[in-house]
């Protein structure tokens, strides 16, 4: 382990922990960029039109240093995609699931090492790829994250539908490579290499969660490299797979620059089919983290451990027949719109289950606030949030009004926000002594979340009353319409909480910089946690029960680890269920 | 800390409910139903909420109890209680019930908004939408589209009060969303196809299009009107629509 | 380390936040871009060797004009007070520095600054946002290549021009639009003015306020002249008839007469041979350019859309007047060798109604 290696081959990695960190700090990063564009949006909404700092001057000195409309297009585009692509996704599977699937299923490595160090190293030049639309003619990517045909297929659509879109389409096409080599890997090694007595029902829900979205990842993947495919093929070869006879776009007559006849709506089925499950790929792991947490600090073992592994199995296949939902009034059928709403409500079950699962778990537990614990709890009530308002969208007739309106904007960002970002934060100060071997600041964790759970409300609640208003997603000025003038002051208010937001995630910076300058000196197993990770002496472990025996029943002390086999008569050894 | 974190919990109920209950009286809120159909969207609406804000505060308010409870000082362990299957069955089939019975209760409204999707009615007006306007055209006095005696107008819509109006959709570039928001109406707008919509306005006045698809850099302000006028009135503003559309350019240029 | 930050608790900080959150939403007002006007690029090019001679060229059109924050026509007898000029009687209309406020929210993302077609969102835009520099306004009520009245900018506010990014701003009230159409105007002549001021350099080599008063006289000039130069027609547009729109077909066709399709094509698909060439790379290019040096392509008349208007009289006025800016002639005042006209106004009205008929099928909704 102590071999002097180069800096080279350290860095260019087959293991796992390594690039595991590598996703960590890069999506870190990511999160940094993408959090800039918001508050450049946030600025726009709530003062419009007038001087932007930084942006303004560095990109319209001649114009007042005001944005102009097409920038705001391109910034709500890059802020989703690189918090959905390049944020979430990789810091739900990628950081978790490199640290983690080894490590507690009792596996030394990754079943296919080359292939997931591919995954880390391809995010680069996708990230490159998509970041470099910002030096092109045209500038970067403007038609949405979503990127619907025409609007981003023909280039006389739009600034951003020229070279920048191409680099967006290619972007996302490295980035689907990359993830399905890493999906690949994981579900491969779970599969196969689990310690021996580590059964998949003694697999900790973490697991569940990566291997659930894992294996979306691996099939549903494929449909939107395909899109991608034939949105490049309409750009280069002419083809007109998205492009109905007879348009004229942008002063161009379709017809004799391309071949037409094809339909948008097939872009947004072959999208979402994707583009559904891939926001299930960014809440099953982070479900899977918070009931890690809860259980290890609230000192019970998880309520349910088989239903909540049916429930995530049952989000994972339900997950493929809902992406209509985004489709409701896009003019596919009505039928389709039934059965799509059907599905949609079906698919809310599972996730309750899972939320009375927590709260059981919870009931009764002897809860240690830890900074974790804290985020995990906060990920309950969030996430719960987000979940209730899925409701109403479910409910098509409901639906028709709050599409497209701020409603969604609300609704998914307590899901990807309140629910990932605070699990990965509850995940990083949980399992920060395993892999950095030291613990982080407990005060200014306890800071960090209060600051952040406030002021994380304070931005995204009233974009519910906003978008019941009407209040649109996407619109530079919102003022346009008259009888959206009364909502400036929440705009206003939403607007200073997200600038504070962004500020208090100094207080995780700073909890960061000031640990990882201590020595490690943290105990193996701070927590006292069942699971195997926590075990890193074992080499080949055997592994004797599930991962959640903690309370009364434990023995002599309140946990027994996975591994350790019983020293007193009183406690059986039976593999939990 | 403990105090603090179950508050924490109860402020966030005090807060959204707090935000919902005073959302309507300071305009934060739907406008006013104004079609046939939005009263009983806005019921639907109102359902869903009021279970939503049961099991909202329900939910976070135990939350915030299990942590208050959960951090008390104490030398016992919890129980190792790894689960109870007729809990969770009990919860499952009782949430799946209401679930299932809400997916089912929507449906008819679904079918009724979507009726005009499938019917050859003659529609009153033709929506044209490009970046960034909104066109509408009506068919004249032979209610055919596309003959001599059509006139077009841009950003106003005038239909009239009390009657079905069913209307055809086109696009001439991208996709635009044609989205009014006191009649809960949205379709939208395809290019390449014609699609179909109705309302029925309830009550005379003007009220806001909104494009509610992204079309590009002028999709924020790709603003209309729809003017509900009494039947008559609209009898009498197509007429002097066509003859100010046979102008000779001496009266109004 | 930690003792420092000790000082404040973790949920007062919360408190202390959520304070500076309430407090800093009142009373922030940033301001709206402060622009500048810049002088155009043909002047740049053409001052290239006498800096003085730009400095000089800059000051006298901001004596003049005024400052992009302050823009105005300064008074001085180079023209007469601006509602001389014009019919609109709205008196409320916002002053210039209002309405330049409103245009740089409105108009300025295509329009750019001085209304030059070069604002950030012009790129790729097809047809391009128009510069208003050159005094040249294609959709007017007005012959004679004329600068167009208050009420022609107006109708094109009001109406949009249909088939390209101009769309319509009928959300703006009346007044508004009426103040943006001064403004147009404002920068119109100061454009004009500039151009002008820089070829009276060119010829004389000399700039000082009297070449300044003097070229902006000439331009005021060409702008008092539109009352005159209406087009309208005397009577009841004649109604579309079977028997018209075979004349307006047989007028199209014929090289004596219409001869409009030699440029909009037998099919009026805007494929007429006078219309186009192969240009050096083989490949086939419109023949000619449009007054602001962009390829100009005839309209293709079968899509009715048509940028001026789709109503009967529109159409009669782009037939007689024809089109500024381009090569769309004027057939109302032709006449054939012997002083005769060339087509009667009955004639005209055969031709728009054959040309609406290219895009009324009649389909069935």
């Amino acid at each position: 382990m102590n071999e002097r290696r180069s800096l080279f081959s350290r860095v260019y990695s087959v293991d796992h922990e390594t690039i595991g960190k590598q996703y960590l700090w890069t999506s870190l990063a990511m999160l940094v960029v993408g959090g800039l564009m918001a508050l450049a949006m946030r600025w726009q909404l709530a003062w419009p039109w007038t001087e932007m700092p930084v942006v303004g001057s560095l990109l319209f000195p001649r114009t007042g240093r005001v944005i102009s409309p097409d920038f705001y297009t391109v910034l709500f585009t890059m802020h989703g995609t690189i918090m959905i692509f390049f944020v979430i996704i990789p810091l739900a599977l990628g950081a978790f699931g490199n640290l983690l699937v080894p490590a507690m299923i009792g596996a030394q490595h990754m079943a296919f090492p080359r292939l997931n160090r591919a995954s880390y190293w391809l995010t680069l030049p996708a990230i490159a790829c998509l970041l470099a639309g910002f030096f092109v003619e045209g500038g970067a990517a403007s038609a949405g994250w979503t990127g619907y045909a025409p609007l981003a297929t023909v280039e006389s659509a739009a600034q951003g539908a020229r070279l920048g879109q191409t680099l967006w389409v290619v972007s996302l096409t490295l980035s689907g490579i990359s993830s399905l080599l890493g999906a690949v890997t994981y579900v491969a090694t779970i599969a196969c290499c689990r310690a021996s007595g580590m059964t998949l029902m003694r697999m900790p829900l973490t697991i569940w969660g990566v291997l659930t979205a894992a294996s979306l990842q691996i099939v549903a993947l494929p449909m939107l490299t395909a899109g991608s495919v034939l949105q490049l093929a309409d750009r280069w070869l002419h083809t007109g797979f998205f492009t109905p006879q007879n348009l004229v776009i942008g002063g161009v007559a379709l017809d004799a620059t391309s071949a037409t006849g094809g339909s948008p709506l097939l872009w947004q089925h072959l999208f979402w089919f994707y583009s559904h499950p891939a926001v299930y790929v960014m809440v099953l792991p982070a479900m899977g983290i918070v009931s890690d947490v809860l259980a290890v600090h609230g000192r019970k073992p998880v309520f349910g451990y088989k239903p909540m592994v049916i429930a995530m199995c049952t989000i994972c296949v339900l997950g493929f027949v809902v992406w209509g939902h985004h489709m409701f009034v896009s003019g596919m059928s009505p039928a389709a719109g039934t059965a799509f709403a059907l599905s949609t409500f079906l698919i809310a079950l599972p996730s309750s289950i899972k939320t009375f699962n927590w709260l059981a778990t919870l009931h009764g537990a002897r809860i240690r606030l830890t900074t974790s614990m804290l985020f995990a709890l906060g990920f309950v009530a969030l996430f719960v949030v987000g979940g209730l308002s899925g409701l109403w969208m479910a409910a098509t007739p409901v639906d028709v009004y709050i599409h497209d309106t701020y409603v969604v904007v609300a609704h998914f960002h307590y899901i990807v926000f309140g629910g990932t970002v605070f699990a990965v934060f509850a995940g990083i100060h949980h399992w920060f002594p395993r892999f950095f071997g030291r613990v982080l600041d407990e005060r200014l964790g306890r800071i960090h979340f209060v600051g952040t759970f406030v002021l994380s409300n304070c931005v995204f609640l009233m974009m519910h009353q906003l978008g019941l208003a009407g209040m649109l997603r996407r619109t530079a000025d919102p003022y346009v319409y008259e009888v959206f003038e009364k909502l400036k002051p929440i705009n206003v208010f939403i607007t200073w909480s997200a600038i504070s937001l962004a500020a208090w995630q100094l207080w995780f910076v700073l909890n960061l910089v000031l640990t990882l300058r201590k020595k490690r000196t943290a105990p193996s197993n701070p927590w006292n946690a069942c699971s195997l990770e926590w075990n890193e002496a074992a080499t080949e472990p055997i592994v004797l029960r599930g991962p959640y025996e903690y309370g009364a029943a434990a023995g002599d002390e309140d946990w027994l680890a996975q591994t350790r086999e019983s020293s007193s008569q009183r406690v059986s050894s039976s593999p939990s269920k | 800390m403990r105090a603090l974190t179950a508050l924490l919990f109860v402020a966030l109920v005090a807060g959204v409910v707090w935000s919902f209950a005073v959302a309507p009286e300071r305009g934060w809120w739907m406008p006013t139903s104004a079609s046939s159909v939005g009263d009983d969207v806005d019921r639907l609406f109102h359902g869903i909420t009021a279970l939503i804000a049961v099991a909202f505060v329900g939910v976070v308010g135990w939350l915030a109890w299990l942590v208050w409870r959960g951090t008390r000082a104490t030398n016992e362990r919890a129980l190792t209680n790894h689960g109870n299957a007729r809990l969770e069955g009990v919860w499952t089939i009782v949430t799946g019930a209401i679930l299932l019975t809400l997916a089912i209760v929507q449906l008819a409204l679904w079918n009724t908004m979507q009726s005009a999707r499938a019917s050859d009615v003659k529609p009153l007006a033709r929506v044209v939408a490009a970046q960034f306007e909104w066109r509408f055209r009506y068919p004249g006095v032979d209610a055919v589209f596309d003959t001599a005696d059509d006139f077009e107008t841009p950003y106003r819509l005038v239909v009239p009060v009390g009657e079905r109006v069913t209307l055809e959709l086109r696009s001439k570039d991208v996709i635009h969303g044609f989205f009014v928001p006191a009649f809960r109406l949205k379709q939208d707008v395809l290019p390449g196809s014609a699609l179909r919509t109705w309302f029925e306005a309830r009550s005379i006045g003007e009220y806001d299009v909104v494009c509610s698809q992204l079309c590009g850099a002028g999709h924020y302000r790709m603003a209309g009107k729809i003017q509900v006028v009494a039947r008559a009135d609209f009898d009498a503003w197509q007429s002097s629509m066509q003859l100010a559309w046979n102008s000779n350019g001496k009266e109004k240029p | 380390m930690h003792r420092n930050l000790d000082r404040l608790p973790g949920p007062a900080r919360g408190v202390v936040s959520l304070l500076l959150v309430t407090l800093g939403s009142c009373g922030f007002d940033p301001t709206p871009g402060s622009l500048q006007f810049s002088l155009s690029k043909a002047t740049i090019e053409a001052t290239r060797d006498d800096l003085a001679a730009r400095a000089s060229i800059e000051h006298e059109i901001t004596a003049l004009f005024g400052t992009a924050s302050d823009p105005r026509f300064t008074a001085s007898d180079a023209w007469p007070s601006a509602a001389a000029a014009d019919h609109s009687t709205s008196a409320s209309i916002p002053d210039l520095v209002r309405s330049g406020r409103n245009y740089a929210r409105e108009c300025l993302a295509c329009h750019g600054v001085e209304g030059g077609g070069d604002g950030p969102s012009a790129y790729g835009l097809n047809p391009k946002p128009r510069d208003f520099r050159n005094g040249i306004f294609k959709y007017t009520a007005l012959k004679d290549q004329s600068r167009p009245r208050r009420l022609d900018i107006l109708r094109t506010l009001e109406q949009g021009v249909a088939g390209t990014s101009m769309p319509n701003f009928q959300r703006l009230s009346s007044t508004e639009r009426e103040g943006l159409a001064e403004y147009v105007r404002f920068l119109s002549v100061r454009g004009e003015v500039e151009s002008v001021l820089v070829a009276t350099w060119k010829e004389e080599g000399e700039i000082n306020a009297d070449t300044a008063h003097e070229a902006a006289s000439i331009v005021w000039s060409r702008w008092l002249k539109s009352d005159s130069k209406l087009v309208v027609f005397d009577g009841d547009v004649p109604l579309s008839t079977p028997e018209r729109i075979a004349r307006g077909d047989a007028l199209f066709h014929d090289g004596l007469k219409g001869n409009c399709l030699s440029c909009h094509g037998a099919t009026g698909a805007g494929d007429g041979p006078a219309a186009w060439k192969i240009g050096v790379d083989g490949k086939r290019e419109p023949a000619y350019l449009d007054a602001w040096g962009e390829p100009i392509r005839p309209r293709d008349l079968r899509d009715g859309v048509f940028r001026g208007g789709a109503r009967p009289i529109d159409l009669y006025r782009r037939i007689y007047a024809g089109i500024p800016g381009g090569p769309m002639p004027a057939l109302g005042e032709a006449q054939t060798k012997d002083g005769a006209p060339l087509v009667t106004p009955d004639e005209i009205w055969c031709l728009v109604h054959y040309v609406r008929s290219l895009s009324q099928r009649g389909e069935a909704p």
